[in-house]
């Protein structure tokens, strides 16, 4: 499973929605992808709230089901199954599921951490996926309302860095409904609402004062994050509710709806890329703010000494 | 002058704009007021997201968007920070001059 076929382990998983209990068949299961993971504990988690019955089956015979174990898909879960694996490898190139920190702890060490399984020498890669990885954390709190999980990757083989963020929150267009935002029009669908929050300048909770004066936010992370994806040539897929969207490298992005009814009720947003394709994280900053209009005249530059 | 070194309260990456905003609130605007002059020290600094520079720096010139060029300095800025910090500045200062007019003053 792959950024690019995200939706389909969704449209599966959310069969599970109308059951009372819940099969998740390993047999056939051979990679997911951060983005997956975090969607399946995701998934699972808001069945936990709702009094679902669920298991995993199929799994003793799967050599592939170690690595759910290792990047401590059970252990989130609270299930407590024998594991047949060292968890002290030495391997560095993943990082388990962790929670999305929640707003008054600092997203900046989850974000290094995540960061330096894919670039440990801390150069353009660690300072761009830093940069990533920091804005996706506080998507998740804004629309969670729930619990929100992330974690990430580093395939060194075909140097391919993947990281996975997902909530099983009231998703983004209940965001924009619930905080009254000026952005939320009657009738919105989840599609509209999807495309939206990936505009720049847009918020759910930008209008919002709060304890501290201002928002915190001001709806530039999920743009910037979708431009820098463009522009390292990477893959990109956000979903909320019934709706999905797709980005690869510099093409037209895709978007459309589940079929049937079926949706993921949260949020969950993948992405990956090439390392090799990363030379200049500063260059490709100036670049994304440009495109969307982030860089407005230098008019300050006397209060820099 | 009022000095405020960076990396003592975040480390070397300003990550999270909720925290910011509350350093921000917290630290910085009664520091505004009192002080003639607020030094920010960003030496060791070595990576900001938008979402920090904004919740901290582009609300305070939204506050004070005429003030902010005169009690503000920022030293130690990579290339990087600085187009950061400009960046969020003059979008801040622009979305406060711009609520004044609409203010009517």
């Amino acid at each position: 499973m792959f950024e690019n076929n995200l939706r389909s382990l969704l449209d599966v998983l959310a069969l599970g929605d109308d059951a009372e209990r819940i099969d998740l068949d390993f047999q056939s299961v051979r990679y997911y992808v951060p983005g997956g993971i975090v969607a399946v504990v995701a998934k699972i988690k808001r069945w936990q709230r709702s009094g679902k019955e669920w298991q995993f089956t199929n799994y003793e015979e799967n050599e592939n089901f170690g690595y759910f174990q290792r990047m401590d898909v059970c252990n989130i879960l609270g299930l407590d199954l024998p594991e047949n694996f060292s968890r002290h490898s030495g391997s560095e190139d993943f990082v388990p599921v962790v929670r999305v920190p929640r707003s008054d702890q600092d997203v900046g060490p989850i974000a290094s951490k995540l960061s330096a399984c894919v670039d440990p020498n801390r150069g353009e890669t660690f300072r761009l996926l830093q940069f990533v990885t920091s804005e996706a954390m506080p998507n998740a709190r804004q629309h969670s309302g729930g619990e929100g999980f992330v974690s990430a990757q580093y395939a060194k083989s075909k140097e391919t860095a993947r990281i996975g963020v997902a909530d099983c929150g009231i998703g983004i267009l209940e965001s924009f409904r619930s905080n009254a935002s000026p952005f939320y029009k009657q009738g919105m669908t989840e599609e509209q609402a999807l495309l939206l929050a990936l505009k720049p300048e847009v918020s759910s909770t930008m209008h919002l004062k709060t304890a501290y004066g201002h928002s915190p936010n001001r709806g530039v992370g999920l743009s910037m994050m979708r431009e820098l994806m463009a522009l390292s040539l990477g893959a990109m897929t956000l979903v909320s509710g019934n709706s999905w969207w797709f980005q690869y490298g510099q093409r037209a992005p895709m978007f459309g709806t589940f079929k049937h009814g079926r949706r993921f009720d949260g949020t969950v947003l993948a992405a990956a890329f090439l390392r090799s394709q990363i030379d200049d994280y500063f260059e490709m900053l100036k670049r994304a703010r440009m495109k969307l209009g982030l860089q407005p005249p230098d008019d300050v530059g006397k209060i820099f000494l | 002058m009022t000095e405020i070194v960076m990396r003592e309260h975040f480390g070397s990456f300003l990550a999270d704009g909720d925290l910011g905003n509350r350093f921000r609130f917290c630290e910085i605007d009664p520091l505004f007021g009192r002080a003639a002059m607020l030094v920010f020290d960003f030496d060791g600094i070595a990576n900001m997201s938008d979402s920090f520079a904004n919740a901290c720096f582009g609300s305070l010139a939204e506050d004070h968007p005429e003030d902010i060029l005169e009690k503000v300095r920022f030293r130690n800025c990579s290339d990087m920070i600085r187009q950061s910090l400009s960046a969020a500045i003059s979008s801040g200062r622009l979305r406060g001059s711009q609520l004044v007019h609409s203010d009517g003053f």
